[in-house]
């Protein structure tokens, strides 16, 4: 009888099997996110050591600021957003297609060999790949402009011009990310039930139509999680890959500044805690609004595939 | 039967020839895209500062030197020490943080676990909103005592939310007929997790193994924040070949102040160097996982 | 098998939830003490000063009775200091210890926080509760930054006088001024008067080459690198843009330009609000530096230079600086302080004496300016334990010779060897405990300081030119309290970093309509309201004086 009143402690009781194997994982997110997590008043206090995060005095909204002052809030939030996007989209693209030909390759060797090489980039930090980058677009003596000079063309400054960064950076992210996402698809594309494709080879269905009626609904689920949490982040930028490949370049940051290396040039000096976290703050806030609306769409049409 | 299946590979022949002929060019592009920045980072690593100073990065060293490697593998023992940090805490972190992802992965993909949505929901909020790095920092080392404690270098990142929702998602590919027909037998949760869901999703559990492992592996800030310059023999390898690139320079900078002329540090080839000697064990455990990516095998293998 | 099986799970089940009830019952006792602890840390704090107070009064004449502070429980006090520990700092801190346990019943524990991660740690280490004593610390090292988080043990003159003595003794009055923060002192500045200049560093070999006899004003910089556009295309002239000198050519025309102006313009404030003040000034009129009149010419001769071609179109993203270009080859003219100047003139002559480099005073005419004393100093930690032995430990390290040469130079006779009085020679073991480089440069004193022998030829003379010439600007001790202006100061400093650094290196079309877009930008993030703070501090200043 009681358990009808609390259909949580019933559950708990009932199935307490599946609670204890939540357990675990569930005291490490308290332990490392949700104890630590009492630390976002942070943006709206003028902390000082003496009286820690939670005695230090209340500073209202003062922290945040900085960061509508300059003017730059816009456009940094709409550049990061999209990125951010575009990054999804391309990289998305990129990933399914890989796992769909590594899946369906025959050759076994040629098959591992592409596949471990495409995962070399991800092991190539990104001052590394901005060294690269550097070699390859400066203007007095990289790879690009020597070849352009000794074909008797013209040099081109691409540090100065603000249309190229979009397309670089859009290039070296899926330079970084090919390989690394492949897997993920990958590993949904080989879990597909093998007699799926029997029957249809039984039926004489293409290459085409296997991949158009059987693979792509099947790989639905793993993109439509990985599309949500990647709206989860959808307001950080990766901040290394910004901040290393453009080299702070002041010259085109009306196109590459996103809001991770903003915030980064204001604080570099003041080493005020209550700022970042602001700015931490404000982008959390928005990418919980969008998950949650994106969350709520998904549910609504296929309740399998939301997050929570 | 074999007849059958003989005859139905030949005619799907041609169409299966004219796509392995695209993939194979497609792959072998997007390879070679691939390896071409990972042979300069090799080929640099064997060369000499000022050659790649002056000229960039050339496809075959200018000047060959292992200058970089020498420095690296100066103290063997400690670049040994480190490996063995790293190998230790990647595996123990991967071994663990994959038993433990996959339990509550396993949970939250039963469509019969009434809270799965709230619990989803509990795991995925710490993936948007975070503290910031100064209480978590204080709480890290005030309350669980961090500071050069090894458990530092493995707790912060064993659960990974992210790839906790990819596996439930992997994982609620499984048929619930499976489930089914396994609890019908009078199967405990427990009995289905390792009998049914880890055979089925080997593929799931080997790319967010992959992924946990390569945390790991790749993980220096953790012991940059929580490791004192005094405890060299708990650091991981990533942060051991950083030091002694900025040991390098400082030893440099050191000479130079004295009016001493020193020996110029090979610092770019060093940091190409770096990533060849932290990428080489790592990237052999890739094709060692790649017998779980293929296609169609493990439903077809429990049925059997 | 299956039973098996169970037992192996049962086993694995178990030991996980072992783990997990263990942090997290590890965890709940801390939570829950955690409040406790804090209110206990806050009373214990509270209390902890109010007897240092009461003792610092009680013991004031006590100490002269007895002759001196009560030292008789044996303490390690731990040192941070940034950069890379030194082969031999062990070495070289057995002996200070040795004397400092004689002294004072203390030895120095010190950790080193690298180049690499001293941004992050540095503020970390005062939020995370661990035990430690003194730490270095700078103007652009974080001081006011945690002075004014109450990160810093408050240094007061009574203290001062009671436990470091020498240090009360000889510390320059402006030093101790200048180190005031909000009317506070959390600072121990060096004890030293350093004076920056500039040299050029050109190749002797291009500049016979090419006819050029001098390269020592912006006049015969600009002939010697039109040479070298017209005739060496593989070399850029000056290859100057990285963070570390991104300003450095706008510095050399902007610091001439103010000096022959009629009310001697001076820059003021923190760096990122671009201001500068007249010094003829009385009323002290802070205006943004692109409102001074001589900001624009100087714009137009950068764009100029510039565009000839004198650094490179992608300086901007250098991450090089000029001297290591130059010792690379790739360019044929380096700009930096004298300091620096020496150790590439070392490396340099040795690698390629064919080059003949030489070196040129880039003052042209400016008097070099005493740095700040707040560019080095030590500090102690706000929840030190041993407060007051660590300032007894810094006025050692300060003012004792022995000690001080020890942290300064190493050891005598393996790293260094005197000559005369106030120089001293390296010896090769010096790389393991390099001169003047292991962040001692807090305690730097006068006193004992001993300048390095060799090197550049014409170095003494220019010393000494510079030293005649040298002088203390109108607001060389003004410290700029930010409390009010945070905000703003963090929105300039973008601007400062983005368009400030392109008009600096002359990436400009049109210098009068990008000064005037960078105005409009200023003002929108609040120049004016620091501006006017900044005059009211300056006013309270010279009213002071």
């Amino acid at each position: 009888m009681k358990s009808r009143k609390h259909p949580f402690l019933y559950d708990l009781r009932h199935n307490r099997t599946k609670w204890l194997m939540l357990l675990p994982a569930a005291a490490v997110v308290i332990l490392m996110c949700y104890i630590p997590m009492g630390g976002i008043v942070l943006a709206f206090k003028k902390y000082n050591y003496h009286d820690g995060v939670f005695g230090s005095p209340w500073a209202g909204f003062e922290n945040f600021q900085y960061f509508f002052k300059s003017g730059k809030a816009w456009l940094t939030t709409r550049n990061t957003i999209l990125y951010n996007l575009v990054f999804l989209c391309v990289n998305t693209f990129l990933q399914i297609t890989c796992a769909i030909l590594l899946s369906e390759l025959a050759g076994k060797v040629f098959k591992r060999i592409t596949q471990s090489v495409m995962f070399l980039p991800y092991f190539i930090s990104w001052v590394v790949v901005g060294a690269f980058v550097y070699n390859l677009f400066n203007y007095e003596f990289g790879a690009v402009n020597s070849f352009l000079r000794s074909a008797g063309r013209e040099p081109v400054d691409v540090y100065s011009t603000k249309s190229a960064w979009p397309v670089i950076l859009v290039a070296v992210s899926a330079f970084k990310n090919v390989g690394y996402g492949t897997v993920m698809y990958l590993a949904s594309i080989v879990n597909i039930d093998g007699e799926m494709f029997e029957a249809a080879d039984l039926d004489g269905a293409t290459m085409w139509q296997k991949i158009r009626y059987i693979t792509l609904p099947c790989i639905r689920p793993t993109v439509v999680i990985l599309f949500l949490l990647a709206i989860g982040t959808i307001m950080k930028g990766d901040f290394q890959m910004f901040w290393q490949v453009t080299g702070n370049n002041p010259m085109v940051l009306d196109v590459t500044d996103v809001i991770d290396t903003y915030v980064t040039r204001s604080l570099m000096t003041l080493q005020e805690f209550g700022m970042t976290s602001a700015a931490g703050l404000y982008q959390s806030g928005i990418s919980f609004v969008l998950v949650l609306a994106a969350n709520y769409i998904v549910k609504k049409v296929e309740p399998d595939y939301a997050l929570f | 039967m074999e007849k059958m299946k003989h005859r139905k590979k030949r005619r799907a022949g041609a169409d299966r020839i004219s796509f392995n002929m695209i993939s194979f060019v497609v792959l072998t592009v997007l390879s070679l895209v691939c390896l071409l920045p990972f042979w300069l980072v090799v080929s640099g690593s064997f060369s000499d500062q000022q050659s790649i100073q002056l000229n960039g990065y050339r496809l075959i060293p200018e000047k060959f030197s292992v200058d970089a490697y020498r420095m690296l593998f100066r103290i063997p023992e400690e670049l040994l020490q480190a490996y063995g940090v790293t190998i230790f805490v990647t595996a123990a972190g991967t071994g663990l943080g994959l038993f433990i992802t996959s339990m509550a992965a396993y949970v939250l993909a039963d469509r019969e676990f009434r809270y799965r949505y709230q619990v989803s929901f509990f795991f995925y909020f710490t993936s948007i909103f975070g503290g910031g790095l100064v209480p978590w920092y204080i709480f890290n080392t005030k309350y669980l005592h961090f500071h050069n404690n090894i458990i530092a270098l493995i707790l912060p990142i064993l659960v990974n939310v992210t790839y906790l929702l990819i596996l439930k998602s992997y994982m609620m590919n499984i048929p619930d007929s499976l489930y089914e027909s396994a609890r019908l037998d009078g199967a405990g949760d427990l009995v289905v997790y390792f009998r049914i869901a880890l055979p089925l999703c080997k593929a799931g559990l080997a790319t967010v193994g992959l992924f946990i492992a390569l945390n790991y592996w790749n993980d220096w800030y953790n012991a940059m924040l929580f490791l004192d310059e005094g405890k060299r023999e708990l650091y991981p390898l990533q942060y051991y070949l950083n030091n002694i690139l900025t040991k390098a320079q400082a030893i440099n900078a050191a000479a130079a102040r004295s009016g001493i002329p020193a020996s110029d540090v090979p610092s770019e080839p060093m940091k190409l160097a770096m990533t060849v000697v932290a990428t080489g064990p790592i990237v052999l455990l890739y094709p060692f996982l790649q017998k779980y990516f293929v296609k169609g095998v493990t439903i077809g293998a429990v049925k059997g | 098998m299956l039973k098996r099986k169970r037992k192996v799970m049962a086993l694995l089940l178990t030991l996980a939830m072992l783990i997990t009830m263990l942090s997290a019952c590890g965890s709940k006792d801390s939570v829950g003490q955690k409040a406790a602890d804090e209110a206990a840390g806050q009373e214990a704090n509270q209390t902890q000063g109010e007897t240092e107070s009461e003792q610092a009064a009680a013991e004031e004449p006590a100490a002269e009775e007895s002759g001196g502070p009560d030292i008789s429980e044996e303490v390690t006090l731990v040192m941070y200091l940034i950069g890379d520990r030194p082969v031999d700092n062990d070495e070289v801190f057995a002996k200070i210890n040795e004397r400092l346990k004689a002294e004072i019943n203390a030895t120095i524990d010190v950790k080193f926080m690298s180049w690499g991660e001293y941004e992050q740690k540095y503020p970390l280490i005062f939020a995370s509760g661990e035990d430690w004593d003194i730490i270095y610390t700078a103007d652009w090292c974080f001081y006011n930054a945690q002075a004014t988080k109450q990160g810093f043990y408050e240094i007061t003159q009574e203290a001062l006088e009671t436990y470091a003595p020498m240090t009360a003794e000889t510390m320059y009055p402006e030093a101790w001024e200048q180190a005031k923060v909000s009317g506070k002192v959390y600072m121990l500045p060096m004890n030293y008067k350093e004076i920056t200049a500039y040299v050029y560093m050109a190749r002797g070999d291009l500049m016979d080459k090419y006819g050029i006899t001098s390269v020592s004003s912006l006049d015969e910089a600009e002939s010697y690198m039109d040479a070298i556009v017209a005739n060496e295309p593989s070399l850029i002239p000056i290859d100057v843009g990285s963070d570390y000198d991104k300003l450095f050519i706008f510095d050399r025309m902007w610091k001439k330009a103010n000096w022959e102006s009629s009310e001697k313009v001076d820059d003021i404030g923190p760096w990122q609000v671009m201001a500068s003040v007249g010094e003829a000034d009385d009323g002290a009129a802070v205006l943004g530096n692109y409102d001074q009149p001589a900001f624009q010419d100087v714009i137009t001769r950068l764009k100029d230079w510039k565009d000839r071609g004198f650094w490179s179109k992608n300086a901007v993203v250098n991450t090089q600086n000029n001297t290591e270009s130059f010792q690379a080859g790739r360019s044929a003219l380096a700009l930096m302080n004298a300091n620096t100047a020496k150790s590439v003139y070392a490396s340099v002559t040795a690698e390629h004496p064919e080059w003949d480099v030489r070196v040129f005073d880039a003052q042209d005419g400016v008097p070099p300016v005493l740095n700040s004393y707040l560019a080095n100093g030590m500090s102690i930690f706000s929840k030190s334990k041993n407060p007051e032995r660590a300032l007894m430990a810094l006025d050692y390290l300060r003012n004792d010779e022995e000690v001080n040469s020890l942290f300064c130079y190493g050891i005598e006779g393996k790293h260094w060897e005197a000559s005369g009085d106030g120089a001293l020679v390296s010896l090769p073991d010096s790389t393991n405990y390099a001169y003047d480089g292991n962040c001692n440069w807090g305690v730097r004193n006068d006193a004992y300081w001993r300048v390095i022998e060799g090197g550049i030829p014409n170095l003494t003379e220019m010393n000494k030119n510079w030293q005649d010439t040298a002088r203390s600007g109108r607001y060389q001790t003004f410290v700029f309290n930010d409390e009010s202006v945070k905000n703003e100061i963090a929105a300039m400093g973008e601007i400062f970093d983005t368009d400030y650094k392109l008009l600096g290196l002359g990436f400009t079309d049109n210098p009068e309509a990008d000064i005037a877009k960078m105005k409009e930008k200023m003002e929108a993030a609040g120049a004016q309201k620091v501006y006017e703070e900044l005059q009211k501090q300056a006013l309270e200043f010279l009213a002071a004086q």
